[in-house]
C-alpha cells in the first residue's frame, strides 16, 4: 500500500513539472492541454472511485494552488470526476481500447464543464466564457490522444506487479 | 494491447468509495469556504507555489524554446508576412510625416507643461517580468511577477509598461506577486478624459477586451473616438494621476441614466506581457 502510495506522488509529481514546464505554454487556439486532469481520469478509471476521488482532490488542489480563484474549486471538480470516472469503469462489461478512450475524453469534458460550472457558482463566470466550448472540445482531444501512456502509468502505480495490459 | 483493459476491480466496495467521496467533498468545501471569506490561510502555499513554479517555467520555456521557435515560424510565416509588408507601408508614411512630427512635438511639450502628464516620471519603478501567465483556460485576469516582499513591493502598487497601465498588485509574496490585470471587472478606477478633463469611474471589461467606463461622463460632454482616458488620481483614488488607460472606441448614450458609457481599447497588449514597472506608489487610506 505504501508504495502504491509512493508512486502515485512520484506520477503526480512528473504530471505537475510537465504540466507546468511544457503544457501551461502549449496553446493551442488559446486552450492548453490539461494533463493533470487526464491523471485524475485514469485513476478513476484504473483505481476505482476511491482512488479517482482521492488523487482527483490532490491533482485538483495542486491545480488551485496556480488560479488565482478560490482554493478547493479544482480539487472538488476533480475529484467527483475521478470518482464518476471510477463508477463508470467499474460498470463497464469490457474495456476495449476504443471505450477506454471514450471514458476518458468523456470524463475530460466533464472535468471542465465542472470546474466552470463551480467556479460560475462561486462568482468566476466562467460559464459564461464564449470560448468553453473550445475549451471542452480541446482539453478532451489532446487528453482522449494521450490517455494510453497515462493509462499505462496510472496501472502501474495502481499496482505493484508488472504492468502489461497497455502494453 | 491487449484489448481486456486493467479497470478496477469489482471487489473494490462501493460503500467505501462513498465514503471516501464524501470525505474529498467536504474537505473541498471546507476549503473553498475558508478560502472565501478572505483569510490569508492560503497565502503562504500559493506563494510558495509560485515560488516553485516559476524556475520549473522557465527551465520548460528554455528547454522548449526551438521547438516553439520551430511551430511559430511554420504557423505565423503567412501573418508575419503580412505583416512585414504593412511595416513597410507604415514606415514609409512615417517616413513622410517626420517634419510634421517635429512640429507635433514641440506642441506636446508645451502641452506636458500645462498638463504635468508625470505618468511615472517622478515616481519611482521596479521593473519585473512575468513569470507565470494567466494558468487557467478559462480568463483568470491575473499574472505572477518575479519580484516580491525582498523588493519591498506592497498591495495596491500600479503595474504598468511604457504604453500605460496593466494593473495591480493583488498579493505579494516573499520573490513573487499576483497582479490583478486592469481587464478584470472587479478592477474600478476613477478615470479623467484627455480633452475635456471630465471625469468619471470605470471598470475592467472582462471578455469584451475593453476598458468600460460607464459612471459620470454626462450627455452634455463631447468625447470623441480615439480620446485618451487616463487615471483621474483624485484623492482615495487606487492609481497615481495620469496613467494612460486607453482610448475611447465607442461611445453609447445612456438617455435613461444621462450619461455615456465609454468603451475604451486598452492601451497595453494584454497577450504580450513580458516586462513591466512596478510603480512604488501606495494607495493612500
Amino acid at each position: 500500500m505504501r508504495g502504491v502510495g509512493v508512486r502515485w506522488a512520484a506520477l503526480l509529481g512528473t504530471a505537475f513539472v510537465l504540466q507546468v514546464a511544457f503544457l501551461g505554454d502549449l496553446r493551442i487556439f488559446g486552450v492548453h492541454p490539461d494533463l493533470m486532469l487526464l491523471v485524475a481520469v485514469a485513476a478513476g478509471l484504473i483505481g476505482g472511485p476511491s482512488r479517482g476521488a482521492t488523487v482527483g482532490f490532490v491533482v485538483g488542489l495542486l491545480v488551485d494552488l496556480l488560479l488565482p480563484g478560490r482554493l478547493g474549486t479544482s480539487a472538488l471538480a476533480y475529484s467527483l470526476v475521478g470518482f464518476g470516472i471510477g463508477v463508470a469503469g467499474e460498470s463497464l462489461m469490457r474495456s476495449a481500447r476504443w471505450i477506454l478512450v471514450g471514458l476518458v475524453m468523456a470524463g475530460s469534458a466533464a472535468g471542465v464543464v465542472l470546474y466552470a460550472g463551480l467556479a460560475h457558482l462561486l462568482g468566476a463566470g466562467s460559464l459564461g466564457d464564449p470560448r468553453l466550448l473550445q475549451i471542452v472540445v480541446i482539453v478532451a482531444v489532446f487528453n482522449g490522444l494521450v490517455c494510453l501512456p497515462v493509462l499505462y502509468l496510472a496501472q502501474w502505480a495502481e499496482d505493484a506487479g508488472p504492468a502489461t495490459s497497455y502494453r | 494491447m491487449n484489448p481486456a483493459g486493467p479497470l478496477p476491480s469489482k471487489g473494490t466496495p462501493r460503500r467505501r468509495g462513498r465514503y471516501v467521496l464524501l470525505v474529498v467533498v467536504l474537505l473541498g468545501i471546507t476549503l473553498v469556504t475558508v478560502d472565501a471569506r478572505g483569510g490569508s490561510l492560503f497565502a503562504p502555499a500559493r506563494d510558495g507555489a509560485a515560488e516553485a513554479t516559476g524556475p520549473i517555467q522557465r527551465a520548460g520555456r528554455w528547454l522548449s524554446s526551438p521547438f516553439r521557435s520551430t511551430w511559430h515560424g511554420i504557423r505565423d510565416y503567412p501573418r508575419v508576412r503580412q505583416e512585414n509588408e504593412r511595416l513597410r507601408e507604415e514606415l514609409a508614411r512615417v517616413r513622410g510625416d517626420k517634419i510634421r512630427n517635429r512640429n507635433a512635438q514641440e506642441q506636446l511639450t508645451r502641452l506636458r507643461e500645462q498638463l504635468d502628464i508625470g505618468f511615472t516620471g517622478r515616481l519611482r519603478t521596479e521593473m519585473s517580468r512575468v513569470t507565470l501567465g494567466p494558468y487557467s483556460n478559462f480568463r483568470s485576469f491575473s499574472v505572477t511577477i518575479d519580484k516580491g516582499a525582498d523588493r519591498r513591493l506592497k498591495v495596491g502598487m500600479p503595474v504598468v509598461t511604457s504604453a500605460g497601465l496593466v494593473g495591480r498588485i493583488s498579493r505579494v509574496g516573499p520573490t513573487t506577486s499576483q497582479v490583478e490585470l486592469a481587464t478584470s471587472p472587479d478592477f474600478v478606477v476613477g478615470v479623467r478624459l484627455a480633452s475635456s478633463q471630465e471625469l468619471g469611474v470605470g471598470h475592467g471589461g472582462g471578455e469584451i477586451n475593453r476598458f468600460v467606463v460607464d459612471k459620470g461622463i454626462s450627455l452634455d460632454v463631447t468625447v470623441n473616438k480615439g480620446e485618451a482616458v487616463l487615471s483621474s488620481g483624485l484623492d482615495s483614488a487606487v492609481l497615481p494621476p495620469d496613467v494612460p488607460i486607453g482610448l475611447v472606441d465607442r461611445v453609447t448614450p445612456n438617455d435613461a441614466e444621462r450619461s455615456q458609457q465609454l468603451l475604451v481599447r486598452y492601451a497595453v497588449d494584454f497577450s504580450q506581457l513580458d516586462v513591466v514597472q512596478v510603480v512604488r506608489w501606495i494607495p493612500p487610506r
